[in-house]
């Protein structure tokens, strides 16, 4: 069911979300810390020196919610919102809800660098080497993919998702070669597999900084282009003649979408479903209008990718699952069942 | 203003001429019918005039100035256009979608005006579809988001409105409804023109005609100069049979040429 509240009440109800998932993903871990003193650390270093009294709380605690839990967290916010803005974005420009944002190559393109990172032991030097790797995979996948499917200066959607397959699994060929020339190597074939898993396990506030400015840049991005978004789904044709340039468009919104989803494929690895699912799920219930669903995912990806990580890190503590894992058996039931009911009703997208 | 001048305008794909050696114009107050047979040329010609395509060779002119001189969104102020496929797969609200026909007068960040809403409620109800303004456009039938994309298009408030068959998906008497709205805008001063493939509603509603075979230009001229049997006959081979309705008005029946 498509329900109408008002913009305002949405947007309440998902900030209030996204602080009690902050405030939870903080809380909940090997050792639970209540959440009165996550709050209590988390002011304290928000609000000026001295308005809130943090004198009892152990080192320990402190630490553990600062230098650990709240870079982890917010990491995932991040991830999770960029994805799911990415997704939305590209389920717009392709007319086509089951669009993702990696479907034009670039996680295939992220991959490929971060194994060749970790494969030639560039990632074994600098934490910064990966994540390059990795976002440089990403984004040029993104431009080969484009160009080849560029022709006449007109770059068709259909022409880019094909191109987009066919170079992601020609990438995906060029991952595995690496990976089965590096299997003798015990160390180097498990970090590999643990990093295409997806992971946000010892992410740390540099990780927020090198994620933070490409999603934050992406969303700016994305907002520029909200109503162009929303004429895109009529048809380019229409789009046009209704005074979008559509090709100009369509070039800054996958780049913005790349910049997103390479700074996140950087830091966490490959995370399935969230920038599928979590759009279709925000569409399902305020409407197709972008003005609304960008940032609604946004909040949306963020809360779903913090309890998600929670749900890896405390399952069967102290051992860790793999957040891919998790999104993916969270976010593929639901989407089932949202589609069975959806055709029960017969209510289109 | 609304004049769109056409000269020697062709559009060539891999060697291939769509259209060829095209001069029309289109001026205010005119409600033009395109007519022609299949792959004659028609909704080539109309996205030529929207600078939807290109023109290989010639030039199409809007106002006197070249098309390629305009923004996508000073074209968009001037000229809309309605195509022939209406399909939508997501659930905007008939209201979102007329609304999205303000587009070209909106800025970056621009909220709709009161101007906004009075053109948005004047669109949805001159095409019949103020009553549907809360439905979803997914549930509606194919005459009705065809009705729908014609409010939108009115939402512009351009001057210049370009039909790719829009009564294809409706019944006689939304078609009428359809055709006879060309007829009043038209009459306003604004320019019509509007693809068709049936002779005797262009007979009927347009008082010029734009007749294309093989993507080639046959003429262009007040209706009753150009709806004649014999060319009829030649450029749809047909054997054309001319009447008069009760009020004057030319009917043609037509009978598949060499079967009769």
């Amino acid at each position: 069911m498509r329900f109408k509240p008002n913009t305002l009440f949405i947007f309440v109800l998902l900030s209030v979300l996204l602080i009690v998932a902050i405030i939870a993903g903080i809380s909940f871990g090997s050792a639970n810390i209540p959440p009165s003193i996550v709050a209590r650390v988390l002011l304290s270093k928000v609000l000026p020196n001295g308005w809130i009294n943090t004198s009892d709380i152990s080192e320990t605690d402190f630490v553990v919610i600062w230098l650990i839990r709240t870079p982890r967290v917010l990491v995932a916010a991040f991830v999770g919102a960029g994805l799911a803005i990415a997704g939305a974005q590209m389920q717009g420009l392709f007319k086509n809800p089951l669009a993702s944002p990696d479907i034009v190559g670039t996680s295939a393109g992220g991959s490929f660098g971060a194994v060749l990172a970790i494969a030639l032991g560039f990632a074994a030097r600098s934490i910064f080497y990966l994540p390059l790797f990795a976002f440089i995979g990403a984004l040029g996948s993104l431009f080969i993919v484009y160009q080849i499917a560029t022709q006449r200066g007109r770059t068709p959607t259909a022409t880019l998702l094909l191109t987009g397959i066919a170079l992601s699994s020609l990438i995906g060929a060029a991952t595995s070669l690496v990976i089965s020339l590096k299997f003798y190597s015990y160390e180097v074939a498990v970090q590999i597999l643990f990093w295409m898993m997806g992971g946000l396990d010892s992410r740390t506030w540099i990780h927020v900084f090198m994620i933070a400015p490409f999603v934050l840049l992406g969303s700016a991005i994305a907002l520029f282009y909200l109503r162009e978004l929303d004429l895109m789904l009529l048809g380019e044709e229409a789009a046009e003649s209704l005074g979008v340039e559509v090709e100009t468009t369509k070039r800054i919104i996958l780049t913005g979408a790349a910049l997103i989803t390479g700074a996140a494929v950087a830091v966490s690895g490959i995370i399935g479903f969230v920038g599928l699912v979590v759009p279709h799920i925000v569409r399902l219930m305020i409407g197709p209008s972008h003005k609304r669903l960008i940032p609604a995912s946004a909040f949306g990806g963020a809360v779903f990718l913090i309890f998600a990580d929670l749900v890896a890190r405390t399952l069967i503590k102290p051992e860790e699952i793999r957040l891919g894992i998790i999104t993916a058996s969270i976010g593929a039931p639901f989407f089932l069942y949202l589609l069975l009911r959806h055709k029960k009703e017969s209510m289109t997208l | 203003m609304g004049e769109i001048a056409l000269k020697n305008v062709g559009y060539e794909i891999e060697g291939r001429w769509l259209v060829r050696n095209v001069n029309v114009s289109l001026r205010a107050g005119n409600f033009t019918s395109l007519i022609g047979p299949n792959g004659s040329g028609k909704t080539t010609l109309m996205r030529l005039m929207t600078g939807l395509l290109l023109p290989s060779e010639g030039q199409v002119k809007l106002n006197d100035k070249h098309l390629d001189e305009y923004t996508r969104r000073e074209i968009a102020q001037n000229i809309t256009f309605v195509p022939q496929d209406t399909h939508i797969d997501f659930a905007f609200t008939v209201k979102e979608i007329v609304t999205m026909g303000r587009h070209p007068h909106l800025g970056k960040f621009g909220r709709e005006t009161a101007k906004d809403t009075y053109a948005v409620n004047e669109a949805l109800e001159r095409a019949d579809v103020a009553d549907l303004a809360n439905r979803y456009v997914t549930e509606l039938s194919g005459g009705e988001r065809q009705r729908v994309i014609i409010a939108r298009s009115l939402a512009t408030e351009a001057e210049v409105l370009l039909l790719d068959e829009p009564t294809a998906n409706l019944d006689i008497a939304h078609a009428i409804d359809v055709l006879e709205l060309c007829r009043k805008l038209a009459d306003e001063g604004k320019t019509v023109c509007t693809a068709l493939h049936d002779i005797n509603a262009s007979a009927r509603y347009s008082n010029e005609v734009i007749l294309m075979n093989k993507g080639e230009l046959i003429s262009q001229g007040l209706t009753e100069n150009v709806l004649k049997e014999d060319k009829l006959n030649e450029v749809f081979q047909v054997c054309a049979d001319q009447t008069q309705a009760a009020d004057g008005k030319p009917i043609f029946t037509f009978y598949r040429a060499g079967k009769i």
